[in-house]
């Protein structure tokens, strides 16, 4: 696997973590200190980090 | 900021290690200083930290999404753009490390680790020097070992910071 396919599933990997904590959380929404903190993990935040997160990953490989 | 093919020790093992220690020492002085007991009770909390066991996965996230935001959307695009394309990689790492420090400067100031310094004095400086370390210690990370390493480096340190604290 060339390096940049690896770089991309290790950046994919990271996100699916995320996605992982975004179902955990939505199942228990009483773990989070504050509704700021739960809202950091609905969707929104995560997909618009991760997209620029992905455009910032052609610009490190 | 292509990084050489380096094995699982250098982008997990010892990130991790590194970030487990820094960790370690910042629950060490607040043991001493009880700087997070004032803050809870400023907050009206019983504790700074997510109960187990939902802090294992959330504090795991949520390192991930915060490197992800503080360094990883802005570095690689503001060295790219100054480093390579504008100065030809003339500068690079000069480039690299000015960016970088501003960019580690975020958390600290944005968290209020000055306003806790001049509100309550010695007793916020350790706190705010372990932010600052776990800061430029990922930007030191993303330069030599990649976006992984920085992540473990920060997982290692939550996990003794706010899983294990969160426990005592």
């Amino acid at each position: 696997m060339s390096k940049a396919w690896r770089s991309a599933a290790a950046y994919v990997a990271l996100v699916l973590c995320l996605v992982g904590v975004h179902f955990v959380l939505a199942d228990n929404p009483e773990a989070a200190r504050s509704a700021a903190q739960a809202a950091v993990f609905e969707w929104k935040v995560p997909g618009i980090v991760c997209g620029l997160g992905l455009v910032s990953l052609l610009f490190s490989i | 900021m292509g990084h050489p093919d380096l094995g699982l020790n250098a982008k997990i093992t010892w990130p991790l290690a590194l970030g487990a220690v820094l960790g370690a020492v910042d629950l060490g002085t607040d043991l001493y200083t009880h700087w997070t007991r004032t803050m809870a009770a400023e907050m009206h909390l019983p504790s700074i930290h997510i109960a187990w066991p939902l802090s294992v996965p959330i504090y795991f996230g949520g390192a991930i999404l915060v490197t992800i935001i503080y360094f990883f959307v802005l570095l690689p695009f503001l060295y790219w753009a100054i480093a390579v394309k504008w100065l030809k990689g003339r500068g690079e790492a000069a480039v690299y490390w000015t960016v970088g420090s501003l960019l580690a400067l975020v958390e600290p100031l944005t968290q209020g680790d000055i306003q806790a310094i001049q509100q309550h004095g010695a007793a916020a400086v350790p706190s705010a020097v372990c932010d600052l370390l776990l800061n430029f210690g990922q930007v030191w990370l993303l330069r030599r070992s990649g976006l992984v390493a920085a992540c473990a480096f920060r997982i290692g340190y939550y996990a003794v910071w706010h899983v294990v604290y969160g426990l005592i």
